[in-house]
């Protein structure tokens, strides 16, 4: 065995110090070169996490800035309102600039096109020399020196994308592409300076869609739960659709009540039970811990539950329990509720009904970028006008604009040979061909001189010559006759009712109350009587001297003798009536005046020629058989203007292009019913300078949608319909009950329509309708301030509602119709950089 | 053949040397702690802050914005994190701040979390250039959260800040 020698253990201890030193230095520089690693990645996560919040801020205040300008609230600033494109003012925190190759770092936004375009996709592509808006420096400042700097992309159905399609153009609302970029302004010159080493750290890309009002299946401004008759949901057992198929919204509180404890029993089915919300319910309103009950359940979720924890604490009726921990959510009940559960519920901000629809007006007029504003104003009274290209004058460049207000707003579809579906020469046929048609009658009528012969009459009269029987001297009366007169009065005791809460007239709860069968809410009770003292009158009776008094002259009574005729002027007057009759293109219709009559609107089969609103006189031999009859060529569009001078003369003119769609009414809307075909917006405002006024629409029979049955589902958003009024009130004349616009008992109107009541509601007029009660069935869209009131049952008439979503309004919308403001999210990514 | 041991001199130089590398080491081992610690804090500051933001931005009864204006549990003053007399300050709840309810999770937190304090800086987001900027601006608020605490080194704030949006 070897030994080791002292000489040869000799340096052992300066080997083994040398060698634990090598590791103590080892271990000192790896801990050395751990430390920076450590130290920079704990700095790149606060600046990770500080530029993250940079970047989505950035986003933020685009998204803010775009509401605001998209809602109006930016005023006349722009040159062209509501197009944020058209900022170029210094102090604009955004503006327009041309982005040479978006697919470039740092926007590395793709494809660069699409070839050819398409139109109903919701691709969006991002081609070279694209349009944006891009953010002035120093405008959002965070701590520690981050800002962003933020480009906004139009989407292809937004202006001034190059290739904007603009037929589909006008019922989307805007969306964008958003690419915001953090980064630290250390030399704070308000951009991101790479020649100071400043660089982006933080990339954040999403897409937004613009909403319109359209959006929501039921939306009130204001929710009064305060009253006694307090508007609420009625959540019935065994409902197989949604109440509400699409999102609901107030600003106030929802109150829900939920019919009985079975309901929460109930399981949602396929094809069978279904939740009674389809979408989300979003409310503004802070119920706090609702107190009108002994023992009130406290709050859970922002919703009082009527007779759960709201006038009530029955916990069979309210979707969550108290346990040890707290409030737990059962989740089986929301599920039952709502299709999302109870995550579709949302509390959030205001949704504050439009400030001006200024949007429709100036689609409606054709207001193109950079122009002066309209004048309204200077626009001639009493007509329907539509703009036109100032080299093409049968090219419009807007919509409709009706100076004044109309008595009767008909919506028709025409086909090749006249026949009108409106006035039901299909019978009970939906039609599947045929132009959009248009009838207005204005409000404003005409006056005009017709000479004329009269008869001359000889006729009598008598009159009162004393109220006494007192003969006076030189003219005693022809007779006498009794008059029954107060004489006196006197103080009587009566016996008066005292009402309890409530009322007569019943305030629907929305979604809501059977058919014919008992209101939500009790009508007025008498809960006692009292003994009131008032003054009765004391009738008397007295005798008048009368005399008969003969002159002779004109006269047009037919009661007495004619003694001679004479000629002389009358004063007539009409209602201008004029249309517009859209060809599809690849249609010809015929312009057929008698199935236009309004004669014919109620039922009439037989036009005479006194009821035609123009008769052609100069190109028929025949004018009291011939009606005019016109074809308008596929594609083409055909104005009639009835003249303001004579009822009996009409224009027609044929345009190259049809309208817009959008139809502004300088005045209420009356005696709006009828077939809609193409897209549409009503919308009912006086302009006086910049003020606006909405005003009312009335509807006096069914809007229904071209090619749907009764109660069928739009299969696309070509035919949408919005109607946007102070209030949209349902008023089904009893004349019409007999038409072919007739209702028999408990049978169902529909309206086929995004309906947006600014200062109002949607309800009925009682004192037109008849007697009894309807169903109305509204297809489409209800926004309105408060709702409405849609029945009463003392007599009862009116209608029970009922809501069916049109879920193409989820992301298209009527024609300009207005937008709430809000955004929603559709992709969103983030980059570190 | 005689056996010679080490001799002093090799001793005192192994010592010294030995001695030396470990305080260099030492020296260096503790500075990387105190680092380490410290970046610890500022990790554990960033996720805090970074919580309190999330839930001050996301709207809701807890957001900086409820119906009746801006909510008044945002106190403008530094609070701390944690206290075992009151626990957290509302409108945060210990869930928000820990992964899950595991006592041991819950325990380390409370530990950690009494280090810090915090607060929360609401304002009205003022566009410093264009005029009009209420208009707009009216929707956003400016939200900073402002973290404090105090290790071997001092005190340390951290200060993250984002817009709030009431749309």
């Amino acid at each position: 065995m070897k030994q080791f020698s002292g000489r040869t253990r000799q340096g052992v201890a300066l080997a083994t110090v040398l060698f634990l030193l090598v590791i103590l230095v080892f271990l000192a520089a790896s801990l050395f070169k751990l430390l920076p690693s450590e130290l920079r990645w704990t700095l790149k996560q606060k600046l990770d996490n500080e530029g993250y919040y940079a970047a989505t801020s950035g986003v933020r205040h685009a998204s803010a800035w775009l509401s605001a300008v998209a809602t109006g609230k930016l005023g006349d600033h722009f040159p062209s309102p509501f197009d944020p494109f058209s900022a170029n003012a210094s102090s604009d925190p955004y503006r327009a600039i041309v982005v040479a190759d978006p697919a470039a770092a740092p926007y590395n936004l793709g494809p660069k096109s699409i070839a050819p375009a398409q139109e109903n996709t919701n691709d969006t592509y991002f081609p070279t020399n694209m349009p944006a808006l891009q953010s002035q420096g120093n405008r959002l400042n965070l701590p520690n020196g981050w800002a962003t700097e933020v480009t906004i992309f139009p989407d292809k159905f937004t202006a001034p994308h190059p290739f904007t399609l603009t037929h589909s153009g006008n019922s989307r609302p805007p969306g964008y592409t958003i690419v915001s970029l953090a980064y630290q302004d250390v030399n704070g010159n308000g951009k991101c300076d790479f020649s100071s080493g400043e660089r982006y750290a933080v990339r954040v890309e999403c897409s937004i869609v613009g909403g319109a009002f359209s959006r929501y299946a039921y939306f009130i401004d204001k929710w009064d739960g305060t009253v006694a008759n307090e508007i609420r949901m009625n959540l019935p057992v065994g409902n197989t659709k949604p109440v509400f198929g699409g999102p609901f919204h107030t600003n106030g509180v929802p109150i829900l009540q939920v019919s009985s404890p079975a309901v929460f029993a109930e399981s949602v089915t396929p094809g069978g039970v279904q939740p009674h919300f389809g979408a989300e319910l979003s409310f503004a309103g802070s119920p706090g811990n609702p107190t009108q009950s002994a023992s009130p359940n406290p709050n859970f979720d922002g919703i009082a539950w009527r007779g759960g924890n709201y006038k009530g604490s029955n916990a069979g009726l309210i979707p969550f329990r108290s346990t040890a921990s707290g409030l737990t959510a059962i989740e089986s009940r929301y599920n039952r509720m709502f299709k999302g559960g109870k995550s579709a519920i949302r509390p959030r901000s205001r949704i504050d009904l439009p400030a001006n629809t200024d949007r429709v007006a100036l689609a409606a007029y054709g207001y193109r970028n950079s122009e002066p504003r309209p004048d309204f104003a200077t626009l001639p009274n009493n007509e329907l006008f539509i703009r036109r290209d100032s080299a093409n004058s049968r090219l419009p460049l807007g919509g409709v604009i009706v100076t004044g207000g109309t008595l009767s707003t008909l919506l028709d579809v025409v086909d090749v040979t006249g026949k009108s579906v409106a006035n039901s020469d299909y019978g009970s046929a939906v039609p599947t061909v045929g132009g959009s048609m248009l009838r207005v009658k204005h409000d404003t009528n005409v006056s005009y001189i017709e000479k004329t012969t009269v008869p001359v009459y000889s006729y009598s009269t008598t009159t009162v010559v004393s109220d006494e029987v007192v003969q006076e001297p030189g003219s005693p009366p022809d007779f006498f006759m009794d008059e029954t007169y107060v004489s006196s009065t006197e103080p009587i005791d009566v016996r008066v009712p005292i009402y309890g809460p409530g009322s007569v007239t019943v305030r629907e709860a929305p979604g809501g109350g059977p058919v014919g069968g008992t209101p939500l809410v009790p009508p007025q009770q008498i809960i006692g009587y009292t003994t009131q003292t008032i003054n009765s009158p004391v009738y008397a009776t007295r005798q008048v001297g009368m005399r008969n008094v003969t002159y002779t002259g004109t006269h047009l009574s037919t009661q007495t003798t004619v003694v001679g005729e004479t000629e002389t002027e009358v004063i007539r007057t009409y209602n201008p009536t004029d249309y517009i009759l859209e060809a599809p293109e690849s249609e010809t219709v015929l312009f057929h005046a008698s199935y236009f009559s309004e004669a014919a609107d109620t039922g009439a089969t037989s036009i005479a020629i006194a009821q035609m609103p123009v008769i052609l006189t100069q190109e028929t031999a025949n004018v009291s058989t011939a009606y005019i009859s016109y074809p308008i060529p596929p594609g083409k569009v055909g104005l009639l203007r009835h003249s303001r001078i004579t009822p009996d003369s009409f224009v027609i003119e044929i345009l190259d292009k049809k309208p817009n769609g959008s139809i502004l009414v300088e005045g209420p809307v009356a005696q709006l019913r009828g077939w809609n075909r193409g897209q549409k917006t009503i919308s009912a405002q006086k302009i006086s300078g910049t003020t606006i006024t909405n005003q009312k629409i009335e509807i006096t029979g069914p809007l229904r949608q071209f090619g749907l049955t009764q109660g069928e589902l739009p299969k696309s958003d070509a035919n949408s319909l919005g109607l946007i009024g102070s209030s949209v009130v349902i008023n089904v004349p009893s004349a019409s009950v007999t038409s072919q616009f007739s209702y028999a008992q408990n049978k169902t109107m529909y309206l086929y329509a995004a309906i947006l009541a600014l200062q109002g509601s949607l309800e009925s007029d009682f004192s037109g309708s008849p007697t009894y009660y309807g169903a109305l069935e509204v297809i489409g869209s209800v926004v309105q301030e408060s709702v409405g009131f849609l029945q009463q049952n003392s007599p009862p008439r009116g209608w029970s509602s009922a809501y069916t979503y049109d879920p193409f309004f989820a992301l298209a919308s009527p024609v300009a119709f207005p937008l709430d403001g809000t955004f929603s999210l559709y992709f969103f990514k983030v980059d570190a950089l | 053949m005689k056996r010679r041991g080490l001799t002093v001199i090799e001793v005192l130089v192994s010592l010294v040397v030995l001695a030396t590398g470990a305080i260099i080491t030492l020296g260096a081992i503790g500075l990387s702690v105190k680092a380490t610690t410290a970046s610890s804090q500022n990790s554990e500051a960033v996720c805090y802050s970074r919580r309190i933001l999330e839930i001050a931005l996301t709207p809701g009864p807890r957001s900086v914005y409820v119906e009746s204006g801006i909510n008044t549990q945002y106190t403008n003053t530094f609070r701390p994190l944690y206290s075992n007399d009151t626990g957290v300050a509302p409108p945060f709840a210990i869930e928000d701040f820990t992964n899950s309810l595991d006592s041991k999770d819950l325990l380390r937190f409370r530990k950690d979390a009494q280090n810090y304090t915090y607060r929360v800086q609401v304002s009205p987001f003022v566009d410093p250039v264009d005029p009009r900027a209420n208009k707009y601006g009216d929707q956003l608020l400016q939200v900073t959260v402002e973290m404090e605490w105090f290790d071997k080194m001092g005190r340390r704030t951290l200060r993250t800040g984002g817009l709030y949006s009431r749309l």
